[in-house]
């Protein structure tokens, strides 16, 4: 099995550096939204997000390019922001 | 390339990018499920156990020694002997403003009550912290590798489920025969079988880093003010109903009180220690630890007023009322396992073995089937022979440093000054030589020679340890074996068996490439699978 240099490095770097954000923005979200006390709620958070990391690294290679890796992490990541900003601020 | 295939070499490449650092947190981890047991060979000042401890005459010789070593301390308390560690021992931790700030402890001669000199010795907790905070490296940096060697675990184990549609065909399959499959085959033994146990391990290791690894997500909610995260990490994990110092010198009840009563109001009650908060003081509390009932129940403790006798409410956790903390808390307690009686401890132990050679068999296909393409393709990659050398030094390399660790812990002088550093040194000093000498030796010897080598030191230096427990201290195995000291003989005895499934793989690797040689003539080509 062969894959291009270039989609390897790209899917790396997605699975681990845009994981961690990805896995961080999830649980921004997801703390802000469980109704419970704040310090529950992030606990919550901060003990799934390993599980959400996991998920987006199986997704930086099982995306059919490593492009369509990337757009799906980044949605991702704009899409939990908003959704925390919107708990938190609004 | 479908999901599958992608998956395919997800697993491959990311399992050996970190599976060397999963090898050592897997050894060096597993270790950790008897690390009172190491540390108590690693001081063979301390007698073997006696038949019967006079607890009644022992509590108030350890109280006096408390009085007199730890006029200052904050806390301290007695441990009671139990089946891991059958001694007595002091614990007294000082406040931050005196010399000897912090933790320290004795050990108490279960006869006399007089303390144990014993040798100084990074122990069996050096080997267990090891395994998340590594060495001669910052702990942060440490607690970033092993999180991240962690993430590949976790990633590797779902990918690894994904990858074998035909888990449980695969799961009995076994090709003794054929080389290159039975490594794989192998593999798949030691992955499926505990994979409840790998998937545990790894995710309750993540938590335990997540204060360290997952920052961001309570700045999300906390803003980054230091102050609001701090008391959010205080409220989760200080007990609560602290009573603090009053300031006023009052006397107390002696302790061996508490623990006749306690022992006579509940008569089933296993005391595990007894412990003083605040000793000396007007407000001095009185704990009483007894073991659960169930493993992974909080220890039962009933708290007292040190002046007078009357009971105090006992200390409340978080978790009480928190769910998600309560699930913390039962990650950790499955993690360190602190709970497991012997049976279960012992199941630890072997599950975290098998997760070090389903690590170790993974690298080693890794190697053999490139090797076989290769060879048959005419290639030479330079990139390969790396693997290859590494693995060896990996795989039998620690393991021989390891016991050169318990080696430097008997022939260095008691004197030494920093001692227990040297005792780590020396480990990694032999580490670096066994991982060097695969490199060294393949100039003009083949890779299962160089494997042969030093499998061979292995068997040799585990059988050496019994040996060397017999002239270096007064208690060898059949003298602990006699006295019944389990913790001591079960430790050399472990050394004999490590030493024999080492020689059986020497036998093994022998005998595979006898079976090669003869292959290689009569069939020159092998199916490959994957």
């Amino acid at each position: 099995m062969r894959r291009s240099p270039d989609s390897i490095a790209s899917r790396t770097a997605a699975a681990i550096v845009g994981g961690y954000i990805v896995a961080n923005t999830v649980a921004f979200a997801v703390a802000a939204a469980m109704p419970m006390s704040e310090a529950d709620a992030v606990l919550v958070a901060m003990q799934a997000s390993y599980l959400f990391y996991a998920f987006a690294v199986l997704w930086a290679f099982a995306a059919k390019t490593a492009r369509r890796a990337w757009t799906g992490l980044s949605g991702t990541a704009l899409v939990t922001l908003l959704i925390w900003a919107g708990l938190r601020l609004g | 390339m479908n999901f599958r295939h992608s998956m395919t070499w997800l697993h491959t490449w990311s399992g050996l990018l970190l599976g060397w650092l999963l090898y050592l947190m897997f050894v060096t981890g597993t270790t950790g499920y008897f690390d009172v047991e190491i540390t108590r060979w690693m001081q063979p000042e301390i007698p073997v156990q006696s038949e019967q401890f006079d607890t009644n005459t022992l509590i108030p010789k350890a109280e006096q020694r408390l009085r007199e070593v730890a006029p200052k301390a904050e806390e301290y308390f007695i441990e009671l002997p139990q089946g891991r560690y059958p001694y007595f021992m002091i614990w007294w931790h000082n406040p931050d403003t005196i010399d000897e700030a912090g933790w320290h402890s004795e050990i108490l001669d279960p006869n006399t009550g007089v303390p144990i000199t014993a040798r100084e010795t990074a122990g069996g907790e050096f080997l267990y912290r090891l395994h998340y905070v590594l060495h001669y490296i910052p702990k942060a940096l440490a607690y970033w590798l092993t999180s991240l060697a962690a993430m590949f675990m976790l990633v590797a184990l779902v990918t690894g489920v994904v990858i074998h549609r035909r888990i449980f065909k695969d799961f009995f399959t076994f090709r003794r025969t054929k080389k290159q499959t039975s490594w794989l085959d192998m593999h798949n033994l030691f992955g499926v079988l505990p994979i409840p146990f790998y998937l545990m391990i790894t995710y309750s290791g993540l938590i335990l880093l997540m204060f360290s690894t997952m920052l961001p997500i309570p700045a999300s909610t906390f803003g980054l003010n230091p102050e609001k995260f701090k008391q959010m990490y205080n409220t989760v994990f200080t007990e609560a109903a602290h009573r603090d110092a009053a300031g006023i010198a009052a006397d107390s009840i002696p302790l061996l009180d508490f623990y006749q009563r306690t022992q006579t109001e509940n008569k089933d009650a296993v005391i595990v220690h007894i412990a003083v908060e605040n000793p000396g003081d007007k407000h001095a509390l009185v704990e009483i630890g007894i073991q659960p009932k169930t493993g992974l129940d909080n220890a039962d403790t009933t708290r007292y007023q040190a002046t007078n006798g009357e009971a105090y409410p006992a200390a409340s956790h978080y978790s009480d009322g928190s769910a998600p903390m309560a699930f913390y808390e039962t990650m950790e307690k499955l993690h360190e396992g602190l709970f497991a009686g012997p049976l279960l401890r012992w199941l630890y132990f072997l599950s975290g073995l098998m997760g070090a050679a389903m690590v170790a068999t993974g690298t080693i296909f890794w190697a053999v089937k490139r090797r076989y393409a290769h060879d048959k393709a005419g290639i030479e990659s330079r990139g390969l022979r790396l693997v290859e050398g590494l693995n060896v030094g990996i795989v039998v390399g620690l393991p021989i440093a390891i016991a050169a660790y318990f080696f430097a812990n008997r022939l260095l002088p008691a004197a030494l000054e920093s001692r227990a550093e040297w005792e780590a040194h020396s480990l990694f000093l032999v580490w670096f030589i066994a991982l060097i000498h695969p490199f060294v030796r393949r100039a003009n010897a083949s890779l299962s020679s160089v494997w042969t080598e030093q499998l061979s030191v292995a068997a040799l230096i585990y059988a050496l340890i019994p040996l060397l427990n017999m002239m270096t201290s007064d208690y060898h195995l059949i003298k602990a074996l006699r006295h019944g000291d389990w913790v001591l003989a079960g430790f050399d005895l472990f050394m004999l068996l490590a030493a024999f499934c080492f020689a059986c793989a020497v036998y093994r690797v022998n005998k595979n490439n006898k079976i090669d040689e003869t292959a290689a003539t009569v069939n020159p080509t092998n199916e490959v699978r994957v």
